[in-house]
C-alpha cells in the first residue's frame, strides 16, 4: 500500500499524532496452521499485488517510510505510525486508509480495494494479524509463482451467469440485466435507446467500417417493424465488408505488415504472399469460421490443411508475418509474443530473461514455447509462402538472462504453467504447435474466450471490459461488472462463432443505448464503467479513409489481392485494409492517424488529435479530389440547380441525414459567395524544366525543346528509349542523365530564377562510364558561361560558382557529347542558393526538386459546392460515430 | 479556491483546458502564474538517444586508462549484456574554461561553454534497456502509458504562441525507438502530445505534410473553416461532455495558423550566412537551428533526437561510432548555446543534454548477433551516467555528484531521473508535487510518488 500521502502536510500531521504511540506485539502466541493458511492464500497475495510496489524491500521503495513485507515492519508502521494496533480493526490505521475514510490518506492510491478484499483484511486483523514473514529475509515466497493461479479471476474458467430475478424490464439478455442492476445500485440512470438514424450509422460503422447507404438508412429509419433492427444486423453480418472490418481488427492483433522490416544490403523487403494471410483473415471472419479453428490454422495450418486445399495454410502468416530480426531469437520472441499476448492475454515474452515479475510465468514457460518455435521452420517453396513445418523437434534449454550460450535447465515443450493441469502430458507430436493450438482453443481454457470477447466488446462498445486487453495477469483488475465478460465468454467458448457473439452484443440494450447523458450521470460515472450509455467513437484511420471514398462515390469494393500503395497524390479507391503496410517506413499518413504499429502485437489503438490530421483533411490533394468528386455526384443527383436541393443532397450523401433549417441557411450563405483566387504557390519543382538543347560553340543553348515523355523516373525524347533518331539516349533523371548523339541533342536542365540577385552554385559531377570519351559539362547564366569542363571517368565537386542573375532568367546545366556519344551517362547534382536583392533567400536542389510532370493546381481548384462538401467531410459529425 | 483546488478542478470536466487557460492567461506572452517565479520559459532537450558513453564525453576518468584491459577494481555491475575488462577511452580529454573541467575531444566545441554547463555526473535510471529507459526519461514511468515531460509542461504553462504547437519533437530520418510514445500525452488531452517533425527534410512542404492548401485559395479556406466551426459548435452543443470534440475543433484552427507561422518558423534560409555557418551542415544542425527559431517564437518544449532508432548505441566500434555522431552534434550544440546567448534567450531557455542512460566503462563481451563478435564497444549503463543542463536559471560551471573511480555507478549525490524531472519542473516554476492532473479517480503527477529537487542546479 502506498502511504506516500497526497499531501505532505497531512503526512507531517500524522507523524506528530502517531509517533508517540507505543508498539506492542499483537500476536503473542504462535499462529495456527489455519491462520497461516489464511494469510498465505488471502492476505499475502493482496499485499504483494497492491502494496509491495511502493512498500517493500524487494521493490526498493518505502514510501512514507513504510514497509509491509514483514510482520515486524507492519507492526512498526511508517511515518504515519503503526498500521495495526490491536484486534479492533475499526481502530487501526490500516483499515482507515484502505476504506478511504480519510480524504488525505487513501491506499492503494490508484484504486480502492474491492469490498471483499477489505473484508479479508478486516478478518485478518481480527485474528490478530497472523504473519509468518520474517524481517530482512529474502522474500522466499514473494514470487508470483508461489501464488495459486486459481486465486486470480482470469485464471478461473468463466461460467454462464444466472439471470437475476428482478431484472430491468425489457432486458432480455443477462448482460443487460447485470448492467442495469449495477447502475440502479449506483443510482446512475440508463440512457434511452438511440434514435434510428444513429443506430444505423453505428451498426454500419461497427460491422462494416463504412457509412450506411441511403437505402440502408431509408429502409431502417422508415420501418416500424420490430424486426427491422434484427434484419439490418443480419444483413450487415452477411456482407463481405464485415469480413474486411473484423479482418482488419485481427490484423492489429497479428501485427500485420507487407514487409519484413529492415533488410541488410538492399535485400527484398516484401513478405512474399503477405496478402494471402490478410485475405485468409478477411475470409475467415466473413464465413464465420469458428475461432477455435482459426487458432488451429494459424498455429498449425501445416497439420490442418497441409496441401492448402482450403487455403488455411495461409493462416500461418499469423506466425510468419512479423518483423524479421537479424537475431533469430528476436524473431522467435516476436512469435511467442503474438501467440501469448494475442491469444491468451499473457505477457510471456517478459519471461525471456527471468521469471515473470508479477505473473505466474516462469522463464521455463518461455523456453517451452521457444522449443516449439525452434522445432518449426519456414518453408518458402511449399504450397504457401507463409507456411511453417516441423523440423527436428527438440526441447531447448532455458537461457539464463536470455543469453544464448548461458544454458540453464531443459524446458520441455509443454503448455503454460498457470494453465496446465498437474498431470498434463508434454508436447510430443512433432514441434508441438498443433498441441499448443489445441490447448489454446480448448473450451476450458479460461483466457482464450475472455481475451477475444474483450477485444470484440471493445470494438463494438468502444471501450474494453478489461482495460489491458492483452494482459490479463495478476495485476489486472476484473471488469467493473465481471458477470458480463464471464457470461459472454462462457457462451462464446461453447460455440466459438464470432458472428454469434457480435450479434448477441449488438442486440443488447447496452449496445443500443443513446450516447447522450445528463450532467448527473457524467459526474457519477465519467468513464462509463457502468455501461449506462453508448460511447461516442472516433473513426479510426481506415474507417475515415473508406468513408471519404464511399461518400464521394469513389470506393472500389474489389476484395483481396496484392497490397496497394495508397499515399499517392490522387486517391486510390481501394479499401484501406488492402493498403501496402511498409513496416520499415510506414508513411506518416498512417502514423498521423494512429494506425496500429506493425512492429508488434497491438492491444488497442490510440486516438490522438493533432493539427497534422487537420492539415491532411484540409490540404491533401486526395481529400480535395474526393470533395470535388462528391460535389460532382451531388450536382448530378440533385433534382435541380436549386441551392437548397443541393444542400439537402449533400447532407444525405455525406452525413446520411437531412439538414436542419438553420443548417440550410448557413450553407446557402456559404454557397452564394464567390470563389477567391488560389495563392500563387512557389513550388520549387516548378522552377525546373528539362529538355533537349541545340548548343552553340560555347555550349550556350540556341534552342530548347522540353522533353515530352516522362517514364521510369526519367525525362526522355519519346516513348521509345533509346530513341531511334539522333536523340538516341538523351534523357535526364534525378541524379544525372545522358546526352543524345551530337551537340544538337545536348541534355539541358534549366532553372528559372525567381528573383534578381546573387547566385551561388555548388555540387558534384562526374562521368562514370568505363568507356567512351566523356561529356562536356557547361553551366550558363542567361547564356553566359560560368563553367565548362570535360568530364571523363571522374567524380568531382564543383563551385561555389557565383554570378548575378535577373528575375526570370535561366540558369542552364548543359551536358553535351564528345565525338563519341556512347557511354555518356553522367552524374550531376547542383545546389543553388539565390540571395535576392531584398535579402530573401531561395534554394534549389537539382536532386530534391526533380519531378515528373507537375499537376497544375489551377485545374483542380474546388468550386463552392466542393468546398462545402469538404467541410461536411471533415466535420466532427463525420469523424465521430454516436 | 487555492491553487491546489484549481489544479484538481482541471482534472474534472475541464480537462481539455490548460492550467494557464484556467488561470485567465494573464498575458499572451509569459506571465503565467506558477508555484514559483519561473526561471526558464522554454526547454530544448537534446536527446542523445541510444545512450552516449559518459566516460568518453563529459565524465573524465583517468583511472580508466590505468585499468585499460584489466579487470575492473570493483565487480562489474549487471547490465544488459555480458561485460569484461575495463576499456580505456579512445578519446583525448582536456581541460576547459575557468572551471577547468575535462571534456573529451568529441565535444570540444561544446566544451567552450563549459563554464555555463551544469554537469550532473550521478544520474541514475532503473534498468539497462532502451525502451523502459526512454519511457522513464520521457514520461517518468517505464511501463505504463503516462504523459511526457513536454506534455506536462505545455499543460502547466499553456502556449505562448497560438499559431504553433507548444511541444515539438524533431528527429531526422524517422522515429527513435518507442516512436511516438516518447512524446505521448498519456491521459492528458490530445493537444499536449508533441508535433513530430522529420527534420531530414528541408522544405517546409516536406517538413510538415500538407502545410499549404493546393485546391482552395486562402480566403476560401478561411470561410470553410468558419463554416466548419459553426457546424462543429452546433454538434458540440448536443454533446457537451466530450472533450475530444473540442480538441478536434481546436486542431483545425491550429492547423490553419500553422500554415503561415510554421512555414516561416521552419525556414532556416531566412537566417544569415553567418548563423548558418555557425551551426554547420547536416540534419542535426538544421533541426538545432529550427529549435532556436521555435523557442524564439514561444514554443515551450522542443525535443531533438540524434537520429532514428538508437544511434548512440555503440555496443561495438564505439571509437568510430561515437566520433561520427559527435561530429554531427557537437558544432550545432555549441552554436545553439552561443546563439541563445547572442539573442538574449539563454537565461530563459533551459537546454538539457543526455541520453536515456550511459555506457559501461568495461568492454562488452563479443556476442554473435549483437555486436558482430567484436570487443570494442560498451554496454548500456543505468547505474551512473552524465547529463548536463545549461541556461534557464541553472548554475553553470559546476559538477553535481560523481561516479566511482572508473565511472561504473553513481556514488555521490545520486540523481534519479525522477529527481531530474522534479528539478526541470522547479526551473519552470512548478512544484512537482503540486502539478497534478486528476484521472481515473487519482491525482497524477510527473514524478508519481518520487522525485526531489536538486537544489544545487538552481542558480
Amino acid at each position: 500500500m502506498n502511504i506516500s500521502l497526497p499531501s505532505r502536510i497531512a503526512a507531517v500531521g500524522f507523524l506528530i499524532v502517531c509517533a508517540t504511540l507505543s508498539v506492542s506485539p499483537i500476536h503473542a502466541v504462535q499462529p495456527s496452521k489455519d491462520e497461516l493458511d489464511f494469510f498465505e492464500s488471502k492476505i499475502r497475495p493482496l499485499l504483494i499485488d497492491h502494496c509491495y510496489e511502493c512498500h517493500s524491500t524487494e521493490s526498493g521503495e518505502s514510501e512514507g517510510d513504510l514497509l509491509v513485507d514483514s510482520a515486524a515492519a507492519i507492526r512498526r508502521g511508517g511515518a504515519g505510525g503503526p498500521l495495526i494496533g490491536g484486534r479492533d480493526a475499526d481502530k487501526t490505521m490500516l483499515m482507515r486508509v484502505i476504506r478511504y475514510d480519510d480524504r488525505n490518506l487513501q491506499m492503494p492510491p490508484d484504486n480502492k480495494l474491492s469490498d471483499e478484499s477489505i473484508g479479508l483484511i478486516q478478518r485478518w486483523i481480527e485474528m490478530g494479524a497472523p504473519d509468518p514473514r520474517q524481517e530482512n529475509s529474502v522474500e522466499t515466497t514473494s514470487s508470483p509463482l508461489d501464488r495459486d493461479p486459481a486465486t486470480h479471476w482470469a485464471f478461473v474458467a468463466p461460467e454462464r451467469a444466472v439471470m437475476i430475478p428482478d431484472a430491468n424490464q425489457g432486458d432480455h439478455d443477462l448482460v443487460d440485466a447485470f448492467a442495469a442492476a449495477r447502475a440502479t445500485e449506483a443510482q446512475v440512470d440508463l440512457a434511452a435507446e438511440a434514435p434510428g438514424e444513429t443506430l444505423v450509422r453505428r451498426l454500419c460503422f461497427d460491422l462494416t467500417g463504412l457509412p450506411p447507404t441511403k437505402q440502408q438508412v431509408d429502409s431502417f429509419v422508415g420501418s416500424d417493424a420490430p424486426e427491422a433492427y434484427t434484419r439490418l444486423v443480419d444483413r450487415l453480418l452477411a456482407s463481405p465488408a464485415f469480413g474486411e472490418r473484423f479482418g482488419r481488427h485481427w490484423m492489429d492483433v497479428a501485427r500485420y505488415a507487407d514487409t519484413v522490416g529492415y533488410a541488410l544490403g538492399g535485400k527484398e523487403r516484401r513478405i512474399k504472399g503477405s496478402d494471402r494471410f490478410r485475405d485468409w483473415t478477411i475470409h475467415a471472419f466473413a464465413t464465420d469460421m469458428p475461432y477455435s479453428e482459426m487458432i488451429r490454422h494459424q498455429l498449425a495450418g501445416d497439420r490442418t490443411d497441409p496441401e492448402n486445399k482450403s487455403g488455411n495454410l495461409d493462416a500461418m502468416g499469423f506466425l510468419t508475418i512479423g518483423r524479421r530480426f537479424l537475431n533469430r531469437y528476436d524473431t522467435w520472441d516476436d512469435r511467442i509474443d503474438v501467440i501469448t499476448r494475442g491469444l491468451q492475454g499473457m505477457t510471456v515474452a517478459c519471461a525471456r530473461c527471468h521469471d515473470h515479475k508479477f505473473d505466474p510465468i516462469p522463464a521455463s514457460d518461455y523456453y517451452s514455447l521457444l522449443g516449439v518455435m525452434q522445432s518449426s521452420s519456414e518453408k518458402a517453396d511449399g504450397p504457401s509462402p507463409l507456411m511453417m513445418v516441423d523440423k527436428d523437434p527438440h526441447d531447448t534449454h532455458v537461457l539464463l538472462r536470455g543469453q544464448p550460450g548461458n544454458r540453464g535447465p531443459m524446458a520441455p515443450r509443454q503448455f503454460l504453467t498457470s494453465l496446465r493441469k498437474p498431470d498434463e502430458p508434454k508436447f510430443d507430436d512433432g514441434s508441438g504447435r498443433l498441441q499448443l493450438a489445441d490447448r489454446i482453443a480448448d473450451p476450458t481454457n479460461p483466457l482464450t474466450a475472455r481475451v477475444m470477447v474483450n477485444r470484440i466488446w471493445a470494438q463494438l462498445i468502444g471501450k474494453p471490459l478489461v482495460d489491458s486487453p492483452s494482459d490479463f495477469g495478476f495485476r489486472t483488475e476484473p471488469p467493473a461488472i465481471p458477470e458480463i465478460l464471464d457470461d459472454l465468454s462462457a457462451d462464446f467458448a461453447s460455440h466459438w462463432s464470432v458472428k454469434r457473439l457480435v450479434r448477441r452484443i449488438v442486440m443488447t440494450r447496452i449496445y443500443r443505448q443513446s450516447s447522450t447523458s445528463s450532467d448527473a450521470v457524467q459526474r457519477s460515472d465519467p468513464e462509463n464503467r457502468l455501461l449506462t450509455r453508448a460511447n461516442t467513437r472516433r473513426r479510426d484511420f481506415e474507417s475515415m479513409r473508406d468513408a471519404l471514398l464511399m461518400v464521394s462515390g469513389s470506393l472500389d469494393r474489389q476484395m483481396g489481392g496484392e497490397p496497394v500503395e495508397i499515399t499517392m497524390s490522387t486517391p486510390v479507391p481501394r479499401r484501406s485494409v488492402y493498403a501496402m503496410i511498409d513496416r520499415q517506413n510506414l508513411p506518416s499518413l498512417f502514423r498521423t492517424f494512429d494506425f496500429a504499429s506493425p512492429d508488434a502485437h497491438s492491444p488497442m489503438r490510440y486516438f490522438t488529435t493533432v493539427p497534422q490530421q487537420a492539415l491532411y483533411l484540409l490540404n491533401d490533394r486526395q481529400t480535395s479530389e474526393l470533395a470535388r468528386r462528391a460535389s460532382m455526384a451531388i450536382g448530378r443527383e440533385a433534382k435541380s440547380s436549386d441551392l437548397d436541393d443541393r444542400i439537402r443532397t449533400a447532407y444525405r450523401q455525406i452525413l446520411q441525414r437531412a439538414p436542419e433549417s438553420n443548417e440550410i441557411a448557413l450553407m446557402r450563405e456559404f454557397l452564394v459567395s464567390p470563389v477567391s483566387p488560389l495563392l500563387a504557390t512557389a513550388d520549387p519543382r516548378s522552377r525546373w524544366s528539362y529538355g533537349i538543347g541545340d548548343v552553340n560553340d560555347d555550349f550556350s543553348v540556341k534552342k530548347f525543346v522540353a522533353f515530352k515523355v516522362f517514364a521510369k523516373g526519367r525525362w526522355q525524347a519519346s516513348g521509345v528509349f533509346p530513341s531511334k533518331d539522333a536523340n538516341g539516349y538523351v534523357s535526364l533523371g534525378k541524379e544525372g542523365g545522358h546526352p543524345g548523339n551530337s551537340k544538337g541533342q545536348s541534355a539541358v536542365r534549366r532553372w528559372r530564377a525567381p528573383a534578381s540577385g546573387t547566385l551561388r552554385v555548388i555540387g558534384q559531377m562526374g562521368h562514370r562510364g568505363e568507356k567512351g570519351d566523356g561529356i562536356q559539362a557547361t553551366m550558363l547564366v542567361h547564356g553566359r558561361s560560368i563553367f565548362t569542363e570535360k568530364q571523363v571517368r571522374n567524380n568531382r565537386p564543383f563551385g561555389p560558382l557565383v554570378a548575378q542573375v535577373q528575375e526570370g532568367q535561366f540558369v542552364d546545366f548543359v551536358a553535351s557529347p564528345g565525338k563519341d556519344s556512347s557511354y555518356d551517362s553522367f552524374f550531376w547534382r547542383s545546389r543553388i542558393k539565390l540571395t535576392g536583392s531584398d535579402g530573401r533567400v531561395y534554394e534549389a536542389d537539382s536532386v530534391k526538386d526533380f519531378s515528373g510532370p507537375i499537376d497544375t493546381d489551377s485545374n483542380k481548384q474546388l468550386d463552392r459546392l466542393a468546398q462545402l462538401v469538404q467541410v461536411l467531410m471533415i466535420s466532427n459529425e463525420f469523424a465521430f460515430v454516436d | 479556491m487555492n491553487r491546489r483546488d484549481l489544479l484538481r478542478l482541471c482534472g474534472t470536466g475541464l480537462g481539455s483546458i490548460a492550467l494557464s487557460d484556467m488561470l485567465g492567461r494573464e498575458a499572451a506572452h509569459g506571465a503565467v502564474p506558477t508555484h514559483f517565479p519561473p526561471r526558464a520559459k522554454y526547454v530544448i532537450h537534446l536527446f542523445m538517444n541510444g545512450g552516449p558513453s559518459h566516460v568518453d564525453t563529459f565524465d573524465y576518468k583517468p583511472e580508466l586508462q590505468k585499468f585499460d584491459g584489466k579487470t575492473a577494481p570493483t565487480k562489474n555491475l549487471k547490465t544488459e549484456r555480458p561485460t569484461g575488462n575495463v576499456m580505456g577511452s579512445p578519446f583525448k580529454f582536456q581541460q576547459y574554461g575557468e572551471s577547468g573541467f575535462h571534456v573529451s575531444e568529441l565535444f570540444s566545441k561544446t566544451a567552450a561553454h563549459i563554464d555555463d554547463l551544469c554537469l550532473i555526473h550521478s544520474m541514475r535510471a532503473d534498468v539497462p534497456n532502451h525502451e523502459p529507459s526512454l519511457m522513464l526519461m520521457n514520461t517518468g514511468e517505464s511501463r505504463l502509458v503516462r504523459p511526457s515531460v513536454g506534455s506536462w509542461l505545455t499543460y502547466g504553462l499553456g502556449t505562448e504562441n497560438d499559431n504553433l504547437p507548444g511541444f515539438v519533437t524533431m528527429c531526422p530520418g524517422g522515429y527513435p525507438i518507442k516512436e511516438s510514445q516518447n512524446w505521448q500525452n498519456g491521459f492528458l488531452p490530445g493537444k499536449y502530445q508533441a508535433t513530430y517533425i522529420d527534420s531530414s527534410h528541408e522544405r517546409v512542404e516536406k517538413l510538415i505534410d500538407n502545410i499549404r492548401p493546393t485546391a482552395v485559395g486562402p480566403v476560401d479556406q478561411r470561410q470553410q473553416l468558419d463554416l466548419l466551426n459553426k457546424i462543429n459548435q452546433q454538434h458540440l452543443k448536443q454533446r457537451p461532455h466530450d472533450p475530444r470534440l473540442e480538441s478536434r475543433i481546436e486542431s483545425f484552427e491550429l492547423a490553419y495558423r500553422m500554415q503561415s507561422e510554421a512555414a516561416e518558423a521552419f525556414d532556416v534560409s531566412r537566417e544569415t550566412e553567418e548563423t548558418l555557418r555557425l551551426y554547420g551542415d547536416g540534419d542535426f544542425a538544421r533541426q538545432t537551428l529550427i529549435s532556436r527559431r521555435l523557442v524564439e517564437r514561444g514554443v515551450r518544449y522542443v525535443q531533438l533526437y540524434t537520429g532514428a532508432g538508437q544511434p548512440w548505441d555503440n555496443h561495438d566500434d564505439l571509437a568510430t561510432g561515437h566520433a561520427k555522431l559527435a561530429k554531427k552534434v557537437d558544432q550545432p550544440i555549441a552554436a545553439l548555446l552561443s546563439d541563445l546567448k547572442r539573442l538574449g534567450l539563454f537565461d530563459e531557455t533551459l537546454v538539457i543534454w543526455g541520453g536515456e542512460f550511459g555506457r559501461t566503462p568495461v568492454v562488452e563481451m563479443p556476442k554473435k548477433g549483437s555486436n558482430q563478435g567484436k570487443m570494442n564497444g560498451r554496454d548500456h549503463n543505468h547505474w551512473g551516467f552524465t547529463m548536463w543542463m545549461a541556461g534557464g536559471g541553472t548554475k553553470g560551471g559546476q559538477k553535481i555528484g560523481a561516479t566511482d573511480e572508473i565511472g561504473f555507478q553513481a556514488v555521490e549525490d545520486r540523481v534519479h531521473v525522477h529527481d531530474l524531472h522534479a528539478t526541470i519542473l522547479r526551473l519552470m516554476g512548478f512544484d512537482h508535487e503540486r502539478l497534478t492532473y486528476r484521472y481515473a479517480g487519482r491525482d497524477f503527477r510527473l514524478t508519481d510518488v518520487h522525485g526531489r529537487v536538486v537544489d544545487k542546479v538552481l542558480a
